[in-house]
């Protein structure tokens, strides 16, 4: 919405503030967070880090984000109830579901999300989900 | 006298001298009166003499009629001639005009007139009876007192049985007492006034008192007399032969049956010494002497129950013997009752033997076992004893029969050498059957033989073994038979003359034919072998069928078995995919919990490559990397503590420092949530045999478990008590409970419904407590809290035993 009128092209726009986007990423596990906010970090988001559901709510109302990586196993509150409450709010946000599981792909919840992506060292896929993702709500916000 | 005086008084008118002639008158005046006086006294002698004489006189008949009728009490054992020979008497000797004896019956109120002698003799009829309640007669009769009438026109109570009666004008009847009862009136009538004196009375009462005890005595000899006869016709009438013997053993009385025994007449062998009588066998081989002699002395009676002995025609006897002393032990009688009991003694003997077979043919289960104890029972001398026995069983057709089986010998020679050395080891009917030992019958002749043996059912219906087969009846094939029937196609092959078949029957299935003969002693075979012989193979038949069941049962057990080992592979297979579910889900869980470590240390080291010269970076990184690694070694150490087979080393500990240890390890997880430990610890608690490690690690998982219950902080108790059969650590927490639909599976590895752990930490509890000898529960109420109570018996663990 915030990005409406944009083109397409400035997406790929960096160290203009106004480009950049910002990703949230919940995730409880310490040494996780440090990794895909240095990773992401390097692709060019602006990465803001939530520990729990909770949190992520939070940062999402606060911050805006144009995409969430949500973890699902977490404490406090559960990533597929946080899934819920953040669309709840907004929408439009693209969300992707990053887990150790496979077995919530199948969860009705889970539909909900733009992509399912199961955890792993390479974080190739993760980040071509969260850019086909963002591409997509700026072509929808055309 | 007159005449005296006279003269005298004319002598003195004659001229005597007058004074002398008065003195002389004076003296013979007196002389007269005392010679008068003497006259009349001696007259008056005379009469008291005389009265005296027919006094005597009288007494004397009395007495003779008393004697008489004394007498006639010795010599008449019949009461009836008795009381006729004392009528008779009495009427005899007092010469009373007629005297009639009645005896009462009380029960008809009646007395009846027994017998009478005299006037009314034809007048009164024989067996005239009259009323208690009449008569002078009734009247003695039923006060018991004498009445005595002189004139009966006076008395009312004098009767007139018959119109001559009339002329009665006498009548006295005396009642005949024993004790106190009246059993009879004598009565006696006079056709003159006044014939009785009493006199009559008191003799008549010394009559009737003689007659009393006479007919007393009468009727009890009548009843001995009676019961004498009873007796021996009781006697004479037993079944049994009964013979009576005095103390020099001389026969006193016998009955018919001991007669016919002995073969004499009674009065042949009366008198005659039982030696004599019986046989030598009885009295001295089988000891009846002496104990007929021990009997006599000692007064009691002895029964001898079977008394063995040869009888004359070589078989064995047995009789039934009892002694009973007779009377006093001074007259030393003794009554012998001989019961000829052979037959019973036979029967039991068969009986007894039947029995015996029987238990042997029920021993085994092996048809061939079973087989070989038949042929042994038929050929064995303490059973059947024929020489030999064959057993031919039909083939599945049920076309022909097959030799199966045989004992017994194939030549004389044989025979006799196998008889022989039976004879030196005597052997039971037992030992000879568990002598069955397959492999040695397969190498006698005779099994030889019968192996040979074929018979055709369809060939030969009409065949004695073919009927025996069809009719399942016994039969005996003769000598002449032999030959002729077709049956028996090895009569030669078995040079038999006579033999007997019987069909081995269970129910109403015919299994085989049994035959049996005498090939070489030649002994008949009689209809008691024939039906031993029949009830014995009925016996084995259903002991054979038994078995064959028994195999069948075996068969299905068998498969039973065999379907039993399919559904435990089956189950078996099962329990193995069941297991492949929990490893797939085991591999789920892992894969998480190891994916997220792994994920992370890859990341790290990607990033490491990408950045090597950051030093500062690539230190922090590989930090982290160890870190992560060292979670992984954590999670796969919980799951070595599983399924690692190590049991518990064991030793005395105190629970509660275990329980300290173990809050002091999950202090760290303590900080992790606003939850405060609460601990009440018994001091007084026993020590138990328990590896301290183990349960202190057990105990951990608990308290981690219950502190995730919490993740809103509250109360975690850890308890410790002792009760009757162990120590017991309880903790509980105030979380939400457990749901009641996983409570089963709470222990279950690798179940969670926790987002974090492993779901291996219960379990490995769990474990742990197993190898203790331990429990672990759960008593959870949802919104409350759960309590674990943990349990370690005192007993100390077996050594070994994980």
């Amino acid at each position: 919405m915030q990005w409406s009128g944009r083109r397409v092209g400035d997406t790929y726009f960096k160290g203009d503030d106004a480009t950049v986007k910002t990703v949230l990423v919940v995730e409880d596990h310490k040494h996780e967070r440090i990794l895909y906010e240095r990773e992401l970090t390097a692709e060019g988001y602006r990465v803001i880090l939530a520990e729990n559901g909770r949190e992520a709510l939070q940062k999402t109302q606060e911050e805006r984000p144009d995409a969430v990586v949500l973890d699902i196993n977490m404490p406090q509150m559960d990533g597929l109830e946080a899934l819920g409450r953040i669309l709840e709010a907004h929408h439009k946000t693209p969300v992707i579901i990053n887990t150790a599981y496979s077995s919530y792909k199948g969860s009705f919840m889970s539909w909900a999300a733009d992509a399912y992506v199961i955890k792993s060292s390479d974080l190739t896929e993760l980040k071509d989900r969260l850019r086909e993702a963002l591409s997509r709500g700026e072509t929808e916000g055309v | 006298m007159d005449n005296a005086t006279d003269y005298v008084t004319e002598l003195g008118e004659s001229g005597i001298d007058p004074g002398a002639h008065a003195q002389l008158l004076d003296y013979l005046k007196q002389l007269e009166a005392n010679l008068e006086r003497r006259s009349e006294e001696l007259s008056a002698l005379q009469r008291r003499y005389k009265e005296l004489f027919e006094a005597e006189q009288k007494k004397t008949q009395e007495l003779a009629m008393l004697a008489e009728i004394g007498e006639g009490a010795l010599a008449h054992h019949n009461v009836d001639d008795y009381i006729h020979a004392a009528v008779t008497a009495m009427q005899r000797n007092f010469n009373y005009f007629d005297v009639a004896l009645f005896l009462v019956d009380q029960s008809a109120n009646e007395v009846a007139l027994q017998s009478q002698s005299g006037g009314y003799c034809r007048a009164a009829q024989e067996g005239y009876r009259q009323s208690l309640d009449v008569g002078i007669v009734g009247w003695a009769a039923t006060t018991g007192e004498a009445l005595l009438s002189n004139n009966v026109k006076e008395e009312p109570r004098f009767y007139c049985a018959f119109p001559e009666e009339q002329r009665t004008q006498s009548e006295l009847s005396v009642p005949i007492k024993i004790g106190n009862i009246v059993r009879g009136v004598i009565d006696v009538q006079s056709q003159k006034e006044n014939a009785f004196a009493s006199r009559d009375v008191s003799v008549l009462q010394t009559v009737a008192d003689q007659m009393a005890t006479a007919i007393e005595n009468a009727q009890l000899y009548e009843q001995m007399v009676l019961l004498k006869r009873f007796s021996e016709t009781i006697v004479a009438s037993l079944p049994s032969a009964v013979l009576v013997v005095d103390r020099e053993l001389r026969l006193v009385l016998a009955n018919r049956i001991f007669c016919e025994e002995v073969g004499s007449e009674e009065d042949e062998i009366r008198g005659q010494p039982l030696e004599s009588i019986l046989s030598p066998v009885l009295l001295h081989d089988a000891g009846l002497l002496d104990a007929i002699r021990q009997t006599i002395e000692s007064g009691q009676p002895l029964w001898l129950g079977d008394v063995a002995y040869l009888c004359g025609t070589g078989e064995e006897c047995v009789a039934d013997v009892r002694l009973t002393p007779l009377g006093t032990s001074n007259e030393g009688r003794l009554l012998i009752t001989i019961r000829d009991v052979t037959q019973r003694a036979r029967q039991i003997a068969q009986l007894s033997l039947l029995h015996d077979m029987g238990g042997l043919l029920q021993r085994s289960l092996d048809r061939d076992r079973l087989l070989y104890t038949l042929l042994t029972c038929i050929t064995a001398g303490p059973a059947l004893g024929f020489n030999r026995g064959f057993v031919l069983l039909p083939d599945e057709q049920g076309e022909n029969l097959r030799g199966e089986m045989a004992v017994g010998p194939v030549t004389v020679e044989e025979a006799h050498r196998i008889w022989a050395e039976v004879g030196k080891r005597h052997r039971g009917l037992q030992d000879l059957v568990e002598a069955f030992a397959p492999e040695q019958i397969e190498m006698t002749d005779i099994q030889r033989l019968v192996c040979g043996m074929r018979f055709s059912l369809k060939e030969s219906p009409s065949a004695i073994l073919s009927r025996v087969m069809r009719e399942s009846t016994t039969f005996r094939v003769a000598t002449d038979a032999v030959r002729r029937d077709l049956c028996y196609p090895y009569g030669d092959v078995l040079r038999t003359q006579e033999f007997a078949a019987a069909p081995l029957i269970a129910g109403s299935r015919i299994l085989g034919v049994v035959l049996a003969d005498n090939a070489f002693n030649q002994e008949p075979i009689v209809e008691e072998d024939l039906k031993l012989l029949t009830t014995l193979c009925n016996q084995a038949g259903l002991a054979i069928s038994n078995a064959i069941a028994h195999a069948q049962i075996e068969d299905h057990a068998d498969e039973l078995a065999k379907a039993y080992q399919r559904l435990r592979e089956a189950h078996q297979e099962l329990v193995r995919q069941e297991k492949l579910v929990t490893v797939g889900e085991m591999a789920a869980r892992v894969s998480h919990e190891i994916r997220n470590p792994l994920a992370t240390i890859g990341g790290f080291a990607r990033s490491m490559l990408k950045n090597p010269d950051d030093v500062s970076r690539v230190k922090s990184d590989a930090s982290i990397i160890v870190e992560e690694v060292e979670e992984l070694e954590g999670i796969l150490g919980n799951m070595l503590d599983l399924t690692r087979p190590s049991g518990p080393a064991c030793r005395l500990e105190n629970v509660n420092s275990i329980v300290e240890h173990a809050c002091l390890m999950a202090r760290s997880d303590f900080q992790k949530y606003p939850v405060s430990l609460v601990k009440q610890l018994d001091d007084y608690l026993p020590e138990v045999f328990v590896d301290a490690r183990q349960i202190q690690q057990g105990l951990l998982n608990v308290i981690r478990n219950g502190l995730q219950a919490m993740p809103e902080g509250g109360e975690l108790t850890v308890a410790t008590a002792s009760e009757e059969d162990g120590v017991v650590v309880s903790i509980t927490d105030h979380g939400e409970g457990i749901p009641p639909d996983v409570r089963d599976n709470i222990f279950t590895p690798f179940y969670t419904t926790k987002v974090q752990g492993t779901g291996l930490g219960l379990a490995v509890t769990r474990k742990i407590m197993d190898d203790h000898h331990g429990t672990i529960e759960a008593q959870s109420e949802e919104g409350v809290g759960t309590t674990f109570i943990l349990k370690v018996p005192y007993t100390q663990p077996v050594e070994g035993t994980p």
